[in-house]
């Protein structure tokens, strides 16, 4: 395992010296730098999209199937590095020019360091790595999402006024979903008189979940992927070209 | 009057939290022991893996990091006992980094239990770790899971194990449970799984996000959902074992009615200062 690692760390380095060659490289020449990626990225766009249309049983399915998801794999691995290489150098140059706050780099960089130390050391089943998971970790981003609900309580009070009609709607709409989520809810409910004996406040939840929450969110299902296929074809098409970095 | 509604609209923030403090820790320290009504997700959910058949293997889906485990963690750990019980084999999957330490996480607490110390890893269930890139470790699943996972979370190849023999894809496994944070999870088994594969596909969520998948459920291409920490409790009230989100749903109880307390008196205040201006 140690060997494993060890080869891995000199892979990565060799790696990473090829990447700022081929960068360097890529910074000198007009078409390694717009038109061949505008040509892979139209070609590859256009395979995929065909995929879609050959049955499942066809061969040339399976071979695009095959090639695309491999592909779209190693590349995701590579944008992984890429964003470690990011975070270790944008910390570092913090701490070196002690911007503001630049403690807390030296606590994330700390924190980054050793756990790869650890993982890498022992894997996934080392006491140390799985003691930082546990212990530090899980309780950590537990709290940071804990921490919304003082917050929402306090937001709510402020803001959830019945300003206007539109504003009122939403604040009962809110209630009775509130209401309808708690067995609570339910209990109270019923002590109302005359509509508590007549139906739960569960269902009326439920029924504004179903007709007038589901009708907004298939809206806007049916908007974004519209949205998602005119972008896609701005980028295919090389109108979109943003992805390419500042400088276009 | 003008006085302490003046008060109540200018209510420190710092009293708002000292009250969801006790909201939360009372009904920890003194359970209120609510009945738990199971709504037709739940239930739909539940049936999916009740309907199976002692050795069918299903793919659990830990799409989700800790900051959900509250809500996600309980509901997992009544799944998989659901499972254990049923004995369907379960292969775990994560299209989240932190999913497959959540998966062990979950699989670890319930080995601890007298009831399941008799399942074995590789036999009743395997972790298989995570793969970069969801969309297309969905949709490579669908041609080959070993292809896709050919090692399990800890190193060991994946076709070594007794539970994956004979898997190769979608076809081979009767159902999908992703249980589901964000983005990648319910959604992308929905529209690659169930929709190109026709594979069965169900799930639980957290609260906030379960209706970005009702119009799925309704178009019956999601079948059911456990949604946030009331479908854990209904899904532990099935199983019959209650555990952390019976006892959470108590607390999300009264915070519920000190949110809704909060909110009318604000507006309360709100209506009665305005009027005496």
């Amino acid at each position: 395992m140690a060997l494993f690692n060890g080869f891995l760390i000199v892979f990565f380095i060799v790696l990473f010296a090829a990447l700022i060659f081929v960068g360097q490289t890529l910074r000198t020449s007009q078409f390694l730098r717009r038109k061949l990626p505008l040509a892979f990225c139209f070609f590859m766009g256009v395979i995929i999209i065909f995929q879609f249309f050959i049955p499942p049983e066809n061969p040339l399915y399976k071979e695009i199937e095959d090639l695309s998801t491999k592909w779209i794999q190693i590349i995701s691995s590579f944008a992984l590095v890429i964003g470690l290489i990011s975070l270790v150098t944008m910390n570092f140059n913090k701490i070196s020019r002690k911007y503001e706050d630049w403690q807390y780099a030296v606590v994330l960089l700390l924190g980054f360091f050793v756990t790869t130390f650890y993982g890498l050391r022992d894997g996934f089943e080392g006491k140390e790595f799985d003691f930082i998971f546990n212990y530090m970790y899980v309780p950590m981003q537990s709290t940071m999402f804990s921490i919304l609900a003082f917050f929402v309580a306090s937001a709510a009070f402020r803001a959830f006024r019945a300003r206007s009609r539109e504003a009122t709607l939403l604040l009962t709409a809110a209630v009775i979903v509130m209401l309808g989520r708690v067995e609570l809810g339910s209990v109270l409910w019923s002590y109302i008189p005359f509509i508590g004996n007549y139906f739960d406040v569960s269902d009326l939840a439920q029924w504004i979940n179903k007709v007038f929450t589901t009708a907004g969110q298939r809206a806007i299902l049916l908007g974004a992927s519209l949205g998602y296929i005119a972008a896609s074809f701005k980028i295919l098409l090389g109108i979109e070209r943003s992805y390419f970095g500042s400088e276009e | 009057m003008k006085a302490f509604f003046t008060i109540i609209n200018n209510l420190d923030r710092r009293i708002i939290f000292l009250a969801m403090v006790v909201a939360v820790i009372w009904p920890l320290v003194t359970p209120l022991a609510l009945p738990v009504q199971i709504t037709p997700n739940t239930q739909s959910s539940y049936d999916v893996i009740e309907k199976l058949n002692p050795g069918d293997r299903i793919i659990l889906s830990f799409d989700y990091d800790p900051a959900s485990s509250p809500e996600l963690q309980p509901m997992a750990k009544a799944v998989m006992t659901h499972c254990y019980r049923k004995d369907v084999k379960m292969i775990a999957v994560a299209l989240w980094p932190q999913g497959p330490m959540m998966a062990k996480k979950a699989f670890e607490s319930l080995a601890g239990e007298a009831e399941f110390s008799g399942k074995k890893y590789g036999v009743d269930f395997v972790n298989l770790g995570v793969q970069p890139s969801y969309v297309a470790v969905v949709k490579g699943m669908g041609d080959s899971i070993p292809g896709v996972f050919p090692t399990d979370f800890f190193g060991s190849k994946t076709t070594d194990f007794a539970i994956m023999k004979g898997i190769k894809n979608y076809r081979d496994v009767a159902a999908i449970f992703s249980l589901t944070t964000g983005s990648a999870g319910i959604g992308t088994y929905v529209t690659i799984a169930n929709a190109q594969y026709k594979t069965t596909v169900t799930g639980g969520c957290t609260a906030i996000s379960s209706l970005e998948y009702y119009p799925y459920l309704q178009s019956k291409q999601l079948s059911g959902l456990v949604e946030g920490l009331k479908g854990a409790s209904e899904y532990e009230r099935l199983v019959k074992k209650p555990g952390l989100a019976t006892a959470g749903m108590d607390v999300q109880a009264v915070v519920h009615m000190m949110l809704i307390f909060f909110i009318l008196l604000a507006n309360l205040s709100q209506a009665i200062a305005g009027k005496q201006k």
